[in-house]
């Protein structure tokens, strides 16, 4: 028999997780009371105010020190309490409800602490919301402080726990021990929040966010999947035993992908794939790094440019993309030159809204009339080149006068930087997206004049099938699988490898199992994707031959549907030995 | 004397980044305003700046006062600059 009970919440930290529920239940301190200060004591309640506030913040000294050692990022979050403990707003403000209102310091904390909160949830940001539980935490614990009630200890709980609560303060969450605590469910609390990120990086699987939690009672057998969001409250033996059997095969695909991280993408036979993360921002590098990247595919350089007023300066560039190229530590980044259409806001452009954004003025195509704002890019390009190995990209190139134009351009950013004595790479790389049907077909033309190919499957298939991906309704037609855009990236690999070019795939379809054994089998030589699919491709790299690979592609090469292409290579999944 | 700032962070000014401003901006003296909009708040509250709700984007106004103003403004735009990409 089946058991239909379930509840539905946000997934935040992944992992299955099997235990016994127990409730967390920590009333809110209550400063309830009519009680009014004297003159004579105000001073008073200052002063238990304050040793409150000097107790609070070697508590959470404590706390960061404790934290600092394992998880030196998230012991942040208790600086930025650190800093708001000793922050004078929050003394004026408590300070003026004693003075003024004769109320307890217990209460004028409560106050002046749901003062600031207002201001938070007030934001439309759910980064600023999500603070406002920082700010509840920190009231609560003065709270606690001034009424002498210590802290709820929850180190000691009994192994297999479950923690179910309405919310867990930061402070409570970093205080879990992963040894007994092994899951942890919350009625409230989103993606952002400091609980969220705290629980992922104790690895307890959590799930926030959740409501209908009236329904769990204490030792209640509650198995919780921490990536879906599902909770299944007292299961059965068969539900039991297969959560068991997922949360076993769970840990050993991390473990696998942990032994792996350092390990190069090789085939069964030999083949060396270099692997590579898109990324959106400098900030993400160290993540990618960690992650076993050995390159960035595909470095989106919009972020300057969106968003404000004014385009960015030189300088401002040159900044971003030197800490990228530093943070990379010697692994190439692949810049892609500003890539923005009629589809974007931005001001300064002056770009008109077009039927056809898509088609229309974006990109290089923008870049190649605008000489003062392609120049301030590829000068802080090139400048950042200087610091470690970096390649520079051009995004929808249609014919080869564009790319003679854009390289060009980069030979006159050159002849300058070198006349005011700048440092650069003189032997930088040089390549095009093939995103555009004209350009995958006249690949040997390019492959002449390029140093490296990156397809953009996104695009690419898009344009080839004339099917807008953004439009659900055309589900059917875009297919990364299609034989007409197979056939297309097989012909772009061969341009390529004739005249010793390098290719990669930085489209989605190279984090996606089925596509990134497709693009192996192709020839392909380096793929880029986000950096939460990286262990799982390397994993399948790892564990295919490449000559295999290569028979399956040339079959599908010979397919004429979507269909007979997507059977064979789940066929081959499945019958892949793990 | 004041200087405008395009906050690059990826999600804003928000806990961490604000925090180490804070703690940047009370190595000073002088007393430090940030401006956003026509809401203002002094740079050594954390609580105050956090208030200001500043999101990638934005533009912000730093004022100082005070001969070293200049080098301040420089150094304290430097900083955030360099912020924006530690995330």
């Amino acid at each position: 028999m089946r058991n239909k009970e379930g509840l539905q919440g946000l997934g935040v930290s992944k992992g299955i997780a099997l235990g016994q529920a127990l409730w967390l239940y920590v009333a809110p301190a209550q400063t309830e009371g009519e009680r009014r200060l004297s003159e004579e004591e105000v001073p008073v309640e200052l002063e238990k105010f304050q040793v409150a506030l000097k107790v609070a913040a070697e508590q959470v000294r404590d706390l960061t020190e404790t934290l600092e050692a394992k998880f030196p990022d998230e012991a942040a979050i208790f600086e930025a309490h650190a800093l708001i403990l000793e922050d004078e707003e929050l003394g004026h403000s408590v300070q003026g409800y004693l003075e003024n209102d004769r109320i307890p310091a217990d209460q004028a904390v409560n106050l002046s602490i749901r003062h600031f909160k207002q201001i938070f949830l007030a934001m439309e940001d759910p980064y600023f919301q999500a603070r406002a539980a920082d700010l509840e935490d920190i009231g609560q614990r003065l709270i606690l402080n001034l009424q002498g009630t210590p802290p709820v200890n929850l180190q000691s709980l009994p192994p297999g726990t479950i923690l179910v609560a309405d919310d867990l303060t930061p402070s409570q969450t970093a205080g879990l021990d992963p040894e007994s605590v092994v899951g942890l469910i919350t009625r409230q609390g989103g993606k952002t929040s400091h609980t969220a990120i705290l629980a992922k990086t104790l690895g307890i699987p959590a799930v926030v966010g959740c409501p209908g939690l009236e329904q769990i009672k204490d030792g209640d057998s509650v198995i919780l999947d921490g990536e879906k969001g599902d909770i299944t409250l007292r299961p059965t033996a068969v539900q039991w035993a297969e959560a068991e059997r997922r949360r076993e095969e769970y840990s050993l695909l991390k473990q696998s992908y942990m032994a792996q991280v350092a390990l190069p993408a090789v085939t069964l036979d030999g083949h060396l794939v270099t692997l590579g993360v898109n990324l959106a921002h400098p900030s993400a590098a160290t993540e990618a790094v960690k992650a076993g990247a050995e390159e960035v595919g595909l470095f989106r350089t919009e972020f300057l440019y969106l968003g404000r007023q004014t385009a960015p300066s030189e300088e401002e560039q040159f900044v971003a993309y030197r800490t990228l190229v530093e943070k990379m530590q010697g692994r190439p980044v692949i810049f892609r030159t500003l890539d923005v259409g009629g589809d974007k806001k931005v001001p300064y452009l002056g770009l008109a809204e077009e039927d056809n954004p898509f088609l229309g003025y974006r990109a290089l195509r923008i870049c190649l009339q605008e000489p003062e704002l392609f120049s301030a890019q590829l000068r802080a390009l090139l400048r950042a080149s200087a610091f470690g190995p970096s390649r520079i990209m051009f995004p929808m190139v249609a014919t080869l006068e564009e790319l003679r134009e854009a390289k060009e351009c980069v030979s006159r950013a050159q002849l300058e930087l070198s006349q005011e004595g700048q440092a650069f790479d003189p032997n930088i790389e040089i390549g095009i997206m093939i995103e555009i049907p004209s350009a995958a077909i006249m690949a040997e033309e390019f492959a002449q004049e390029v140093d490296f190919f990156s397809i953009g499957t996104n695009d690419l298939v898009q344009y080839t099938l004339a099917a807008d991906r953004l439009n659900p309704k055309l589900g059917r037609l875009y297919q990364n699988h299609n034989p007409a855009v197979l056939r297309l990236i097989a012909q772009v690999v061969k341009a390529a490898h004739h005249y010793g070019r390098r290719v990669g795939v930085c489209g989605e379809m190279a984090g996606q199992l089925s596509g990134a054994l497709i693009l192996l089998g192709l020839g392909v030589d380096e793929l880029s994707m986000s950096v939460g699919s990286l262990p799982e491709i390397k994993s399948l790299i790892r564990e295919t031959s490449s000559l295999e690979g290569r028979k399956l592609a040339d079959s599908l090469l010979r397919m004429k549907t979507p269909t007979e292409v997507e059977a064979a290579v789940t066929g081959f999944l499945t019958a892949r030995p793990i | 004397m004041e200087k405008e700032i395009v906050i690059k962070n990826k999600s804003g000014l928000h806990a961490r980044p604000a925090a180490q401003f804070v703690t940047f901006a009370k190595k000073y003296p002088e007393n430090i305003m940030v401006f956003k909009g026509d809401k203002y708040a002094p740079a050594r509250s954390l609580l105050s700046i956090l208030g200001l709700g500043i999101s990638h984007g934005d533009t912000v106004r730093l004022q100082v006062e005070g001969d070293q103003a200049a080098q301040i403004l420089s150094e304290l735009a430097e900083y955030l600059e360099k912020l924006a990409y530690e995330e």
